[in-house]
C-alpha cells in the first residue's frame, strides 16, 4: 500500500489533517475572541503586512525544531522552510473557513477588513499547526497504546471488562476535554453574538463541521492509536466514537450555556440551541483532544 | 520542483508548499499595493442618514432606521454620534465600523418622528 503512494498524496493528506487537528486544538479559543476580529479588521495594510511576515518567520523558525509533517526531521533548514510555509498557508485557510462558519466574514465589508480578521487569527492558528509534532508524538502514542495492552494482559481481566474500562475512560476523557476547552469560553459575549447572527442553515453547517473536525482529530489525522480488546466493539468504531464524542461535548456545551452562559436562555428557547451549537465547536475539539491523551 | 524532489520531497508535498507560497505571496503583494494606494487621512469620512421612509410604529414606540457609512480608508475603534430628535439630544457609540462599509442601527422613540425632526451627526471618533 505504501509503495502505491508514488506522489505522496496519501501521506500529504494525512500530514495536512494532522496540521488541521493541531491548529484547531491550539487556535479554537482565539477564534472566539472578538477583540482579535475587530483589531484585525481595523489594522492598516502595512501592519497586516508585517504581521504576516512575522508569522512566516516564526513558523519557519519553530518548524526548525518542531514541524508539521510526520517524517519531519528537525535541525534542517529546507524541512523548516517547507513545513513553516505550509503551516502558515494551512492556518490561513483554516482561519478563513472557521470565521466563515461562525459568520464573522461579512462579504459586504471591504476586502481588506476581512483579510485583516483572517490574518490576525491565522497568525495564532498556524503556530498550532507548526507545533503538531511536539503535541502529538506518534512514538509516544504508540508506546502509550502498547503499554495499555501490556497492562491489560497482566491484569487477568476478561476482554469484555477491559473493553468496558477502555470505553469508560474514553468517555471520561471526552467529558473532561470538552469541559476544559469550553468552560472559559461559555460565559463570554461572543457565543451569544455569533449565535444570534446564525441562520438555521448556518447552524446546520457548523454542526456538520463539528462532526467532521471530531473525526479528523480522532481518526483521519492518525494521531491516536486506538486500542480495542474485543472484536466488533460498538464504541470503538470510527463513526460511533466520533458521534459519541460530539454528543458528549454538545451535552457539556448545553449544560454550560444554561448555567454560566452570557445570555439568559433556557432549553426550548431558539437561542439556546444556537448558542449550544456555537459553544459546541470548542467543546467538540476539546472532547476529541481529551480522547487523544488516554 | 525537481530540486525539492531531490531533497526527498514528493509531488504532493511540493504542491502544498507551492500553493501555500502562492497564498502568502498573493496576500503580501495585495497588502503592499493597498498600502501604496491608501490615502490615509486622519479624518474620518463617515456619513449618517436617517431612512425616514422606513420609520415604523411598533407598539408604543417608533423605530427609526439610521444608516451609518464609513467611506474612508480607516476603521475607527469608536465613533460617537449625536442624535437630535424632537428637541432632545442623545449620543450613541459605534465600535469598529470597518473601512468602506455600512451598518444599520435602529433607534426607538416614544413620539412620532418625521424627516426634519431628526438629525444624526458624527460627534467624535478614535482610531
Amino acid at each position: 500500500m505504501k509503495n502505491m503512494d508514488h506522489y505522496g498524496i496519501r501521506q500529504e493528506i494525512r500530514d495536512l489533517l494532522r496540521g488541521v487537528a493541531g491548529g484547531l486544538i491550539f487556535g479554537t479559543p482565539i477564534l472566539y475572541t472578538m477583540e482579535v476580529w475587530f483589531e484585525g479588521q481595523a489594522f492598516p495594510p502595512q501592519k497586516l503586512f508585517f504581521i504576516l511576515l512575522a508569522s512566516l518567520s516564526l513558523n519557519i523558525f519553530f518548524s526548525y525544531f518542531a514541524g508539521l509533517r510526520e517524517k519531519h526531521s528537525s535541525g534542517r533548514f529546507f524541512y523548516a522552510l517547507d513545513d513553516g510555509v505550509t503551516s502558515l498557508g494551512l492556518g490561513l485557510v483554516l482561519a478563513l473557513f472557521i470565521l466563515f462558519l461562525i459568520g464573522q466574514l461579512d462579504f459586504e465589508q471591504h476586502f481588506l477588513g476581512w483579510i485583516g480578521r483572517v490574518i490576525a487569527e491565522a497568525s495564532i492558528m498556524s503556530l498550532g499547526v507548526t507545533f503538531t509534532n511536539f503535541k502529538f508524538n506518534k512514538k509516544q502514542s504508540s508506546t502509550r497504546a502498547l503499554r495499555s495492552i501490556r497492562d491489560a494482559a497482566a491484569s487477568l481481566l476478561s476482554p469484555e471488562r477491559l473493553q468496558t474500562r477502555q470505553d469508560l475512560s474514553d468517555l471520561f476523557a471526552a467529558t473532561v476535554g470538552a469541559l476544559l476547552f469550553s468552560f472559559n469560553v461559555a460565559p463570554t459575549e461572543e457565543i451569544t453574538m455569533i449565535a444570534s447572527n446564525l441562520s438555521s442553515l448556518d447552524q446546520g453547517l457548523l454542526l456538520i463541521s463539528e462532526v467532521i473536525f471530531a473525526f479528523i482529530v480522532l481518526y483521519a489525522s492518525g494521531l491516536k492509536e486506538h486500542v480495542t480488546f474485543t472484536k466488533d466493539n460498538f464504541f470503538q468504531s470510527p463513526l460511533n466514537e466520533t458521534v459519541l464524542t460530539v454528543s458528549v461535548s454538545l451535552c457539556i456545551s448545553a449544560v454550560l450555556i444554561s448555567t454560566i452562559g452570557y445570555s439568559d436562555t433556557s432549553p426550548g428557547d431558539p437561542l439556546f440551541l444556537s448558542t449550544a451549537i456555537v459553544l459546541g465547536l470548542p467543546a467538540v475539539i476539546g472532547g476529541a483532544a481529551g480522547r487523544l491523551v488516554v | 520542483m525537481i530540486r525539492f524532489e531531490l531533497l526527498g520531497r514528493k509531488s504532493a508535498e511540493v504542491a502544498s508548499f507551492l500553493l501555500s507560497s502562492g497564498i502568502i505571496l498573493g496576500l503580501l503583494i495585495y497588502l503592499g499595493m493597498a498600502y501604496n494606494t491608501q490615502e490615509s487621512p486622519d479624518f474620518l469620512d463617515m456619513k449618517a442618514s436617517v431612512l425616514t421612509e422606513k420609520i415604523r410604529r411598533s407598539g408604543a414606540h417608533y423605530i427609526i432606521p439610521i444608516k451609518l457609512e464609513n467611506k474612508g480608508e480607516k476603521t475607527p475603534v469608536r465613533a460617537r454620534f449625536r442624535i437630535e430628535v424632537s428637541g432632545a439630544n442623545y449620543t450613541i457609540d459605534v465600535e469598529y465600523l470597518s473601512r468602506k462599509s455600512s451598518k444599520m442601527i435602529y433607534w426607538t422613540h416614544e413620539q412620532e418622528v418625521r424627516g426634519p425632526d431628526i438629525k444624526v451627526t458624527l460627534e467624535s471618533y478614535q482610531f
